[in-house]
């Protein structure tokens, strides 16, 4: 096979074809995304099971005759998933006042908030509260209100440092323990 | 040149090419697909143009993950995701492995787009080959896992980022009973079940890759997972030679207290990414929702309207139950069962699956008593066609008939102009649908020469024509052009529709040739079709 100048020629213009394209390739795989943070961000990320209230009491003598042998459990509860108000303030201003439902198609799941908030970067006197809801203690009656009046309720206050391109992290210590502030 | 007008119809072609593909795809080829293919045959050449490899060069740069992926696989911790990466990174092996294993995914994501914009601008996404076009985009999700996964792994700003939006939709979605997204939401770190799951994925889904590639070639009869040797060392070079001229950075670690100012986006695989940071969750579901149905459903929406497959159908009387048309048929759209009538001529008949059937006319070409093929392009309709064809030209002995498919270059101008000499244009369908009997009519009654232009060997609409056609010319194929035809007459050249120039150049050789060859007897009597007639005896 003879080998001419306009072989070599071809061959050259692939290969600088092919470097072309890859170069592509290698751009187009690292493009730099994003731009310079100014905001500080506070993200809270909270869920508990503990909003779950449960009443039971016993059936009567009345009651389990009624039942078949097999069904006759001595206690029957109720349970509901209190709506929770989740209130966050920075000095004096409200930066988020918001009511978590229970999610779930029988509203039956574990309370649950994930959202990230901007802030103005700075020293903050943070204050957030995190308990049931007003409106379902006021209609609140019978057992259900004092199973209220013990639900527990979580609030934390702190000076913190918000920073720049920094996330400041609000959690519930375990499954709905104490309020925490990361970061 | 000859004086046949291009417009004539019913002169100048055989049996028409047949429309696979909507209106939308014209433009979309036009303004798209074209001046790429043209680029890339001016650079490579149809005969090595990526552009037509594209299926088989995705295969090989997932194999080469695979391979690069076993050994990176080695070395990675799930307790310490970043931590280990920057290790295999500082090695020179490693950093080496990390580079090609990144590429060549990047790469198989290019190949896998291109190969689906062909198939979309062919129309070849509906009718029998939707199944193939259903698991292609499933392999393309399937890809976009692995690749989600491993930008995860690595557990720098990027896949930080990844994990962070990805975790943002899919907990709109009523799948979890926990949300994903409280995974990140600690100030000391993402659990090592995450990783876990995580390496598990990238590992056990290409798995799944392999499953729904199964399926993707199971409609076709010879899948090609391979590209020819040379564009296949070519492609290796260029990724090796790639990976170790310009490796591949490792971003900052992921810190989940932190949000980037800037991230080294990934676009073949993070391309959503910017959309994910600049619209709400449940929009960028919507969008993804939008996309996804609306591939999974481009069978149905993008094609011809008011077109059907008109499916090959087989003469029981002809069939002599050679198993050639069976063999041929690239989509196994051909089954040899036992004839419901005897007949001596063989206890089997070709049938044929209407379902699987893509009407390319190839067994038409395969069968040498002309019993089967698509309604109106068996055989003998071919003949008959040209047998009116050549009542219309009038063809002198130095004239040269351009037998042309249609889905290629076909009879185009420029390959007519540029050309010169004495050619008489004959568009046809795939050039694996002639039967070679036309090619021998033509000779016997008067051309001087057959010059059959077919598309390259890997760009043809029906994936085996010019194969087919080669093989029963030159190879004795059953159904083959007889010995008593000059095979100096008759010249089989492939090339692709934005190489007119190079086209037109090989036919006017060709056309010098048979001039140098001198004139030959004209038969104005010939009856090919009576002489392929299944004998008698044979018949019950």
């Amino acid at each position: 096979m003879s080998w001419s100048f306009d072989d070599t020629r071809r061959h050259l213009g692939r290969v600088a074809f092919s470097a072309l394209l890859f170069g592509a390739v290698v751009v187009l795989g690292q493009v730099p995304f994003g731009a310079p943070v100014e905001d500080a961000f506070l993200r809270l990320a909270l869920r508990t099971t503990e909003a779950r209230i449960e009443i039971c009491r016993d059936r009567t003598h009345a009651e389990l005759e009624a039942l078949p042998a097999h069904m006759r459990q001595p206690q029957i509860c109720d349970w509901h998933i209190v709506p929770h108000r989740l209130l966050v303030r920075r000095g004096a201003e409200t930066v988020l006042d918001r009511v978590l439902e229970p999610a779930g198609a029988r509203s039956d799941r574990p309370l649950a908030f994930d959202e990230q908030i901007a802030l103005a970067p700075g020293t903050a006197e943070l204050a957030i509260s995190f308990e049931p809801a007003e409106a379902v203690i006021a209609s609140a009656s019978g057992a259900l209100a004092v199973a209220l009046a013990e639900a527990p309720r979580h609030a934390i206050s702190r000076t913190i440092e918000l920073q720049a391109g920094r996330i400041v992290l609000v959690r519930l210590d375990g499954d709905g323990g104490t309020l925490v502030i990361d970061g | 040149m000859n004086d046949i007008p291009l417009s004539s119809s019913a002169t100048s072609r055989a049996h028409p090419a047949i429309v696979t593909r909507p209106g939308t795809a014209a433009g979309l080829d036009r303004w798209g697909w074209r001046p790429a293919d043209w680029l890339f045959n001016r650079v490579f050449g149809s005969k090595w143009s990526p552009l037509y490899q594209s299926g088989v060069l995705a295969v090989t740069f997932l194999v080469v993950t695979l391979v690069t992926g076993l050994y990176l696989f080695l070395f990675y911790k799930v307790g310490d995701p970043y931590g280990s990466v920057a290790a295999i990174d500082r090695g020179l092996v490693g950093g080496f492995m990390r580079s090609v294993h990144r590429y060549a995914a990047d790469l198989a994501m290019v190949a896998v787009a291109l190969h689906a914009l062909k198939m979309l601008v062919a129309g070849k996404t509906w009718g029998p080959r939707a199944t193939t076009w259903i698991s292609g985009i499933l392999l393309v999700g399937t890809l976009l896992i692995c690749g989600w996964t491993g930008l995860i792994m690595a557990w720098d700003v990027q896949g930080q980022l990844v994990a962070i939006e990805g975790a943002r939709i899919f907990d709109l979605l009523p799948i979890f009973s926990e949300p994903i997204g409280r995974s990140f939401a600690r100030a000391e770190g993402v659990p090592e079940s995450f990783f876990f799951m995580n390496l598990f994925l990238h590992l056990a889904v290409p798995l799944g890759l392999l499953a729904l590639f199964w399926l993707h070639v199971t409609r076709v009869a010879r899948p090609c997972l391979r590209p020819p040797r040379g564009i296949e060392r070519y492609a290796l070079g260029i990724l090796v030679a790639g990976a170790i001229l310009v490796p591949v950075p490792l971003p900052p670690e992921a810190d989940l207290l932190s949000v980037p100012a800037e991230v080294p986006l990934d676009l073949f695989y993070a391309f959503w990414l910017p959309v994910a940071r600049n619209v709400s969750p449940g929009v960028h579901l919507a969008l993804w929702s939008i996309a996804v149905v609306g591939l999974f459903s481009v069978p149905w929406w993008w094609r011809p309207r008011g077109f059907e497959i008109a499916a090959s159908h087989v003469d029981e009387g002809s069939c002599t139950g050679c198993t050639t048309c069976y063999q041929d048929c690239p989509y196994d759209a051909i089954n040899m069962v036992d004839r419901e009538v005897p007949s001596r001529a063989s206890a089997k008949v070709a049938r044929v699956d209407p379902a699987l059937c893509v009407s390319c006319g190839i067994c038409s070409g395969s069968c040498a008593p002309m019993g089967v093929g698509p309604p109106g392009r068996t055989g003998r309709e071919q003949l008959r066609a040209a047998n009116a064809f050549l009542e219309a030209a009038a063809l002198r002995p130095s004239d040269v008939v351009l037998v042309a498919c249609g889905n290629g270059l076909g009879t185009a101008p420029a390959v007519l102009d540029a050309a010169g000499g004495s050619i008489v244009p004959y568009e046809t369908g795939c050039s694996g649908s002639v039967h070679t009997s036309v090619i021998e009519l033509l000779l016997r009654r008067g051309a001087g020469g057959v010059f059959l232009l077919t598309c390259p060997g890997r760009d043809c609409l029906y994936r085996e024509g010019p194969k087919w056609l080669h093989e029963r010319v030159y190879n004795d194929r059953e159904a083959d052009l007889r010995d008593r035809v000059d095979k100096r007459r008759v010249r089989i050249a492939s090339f692709s529709r934005t190489e007119a120039a190079a086209a037109a150049s090989a036919l006017a050789a060709f056309c010098d040739e048979v001039a140098a060859l001198g004139e030959k007897p004209v038969e104005h009597e010939v009856k090919i079709d009576l002489e392929c007639e299944v004998p008698v005896e044979l018949v019950v």
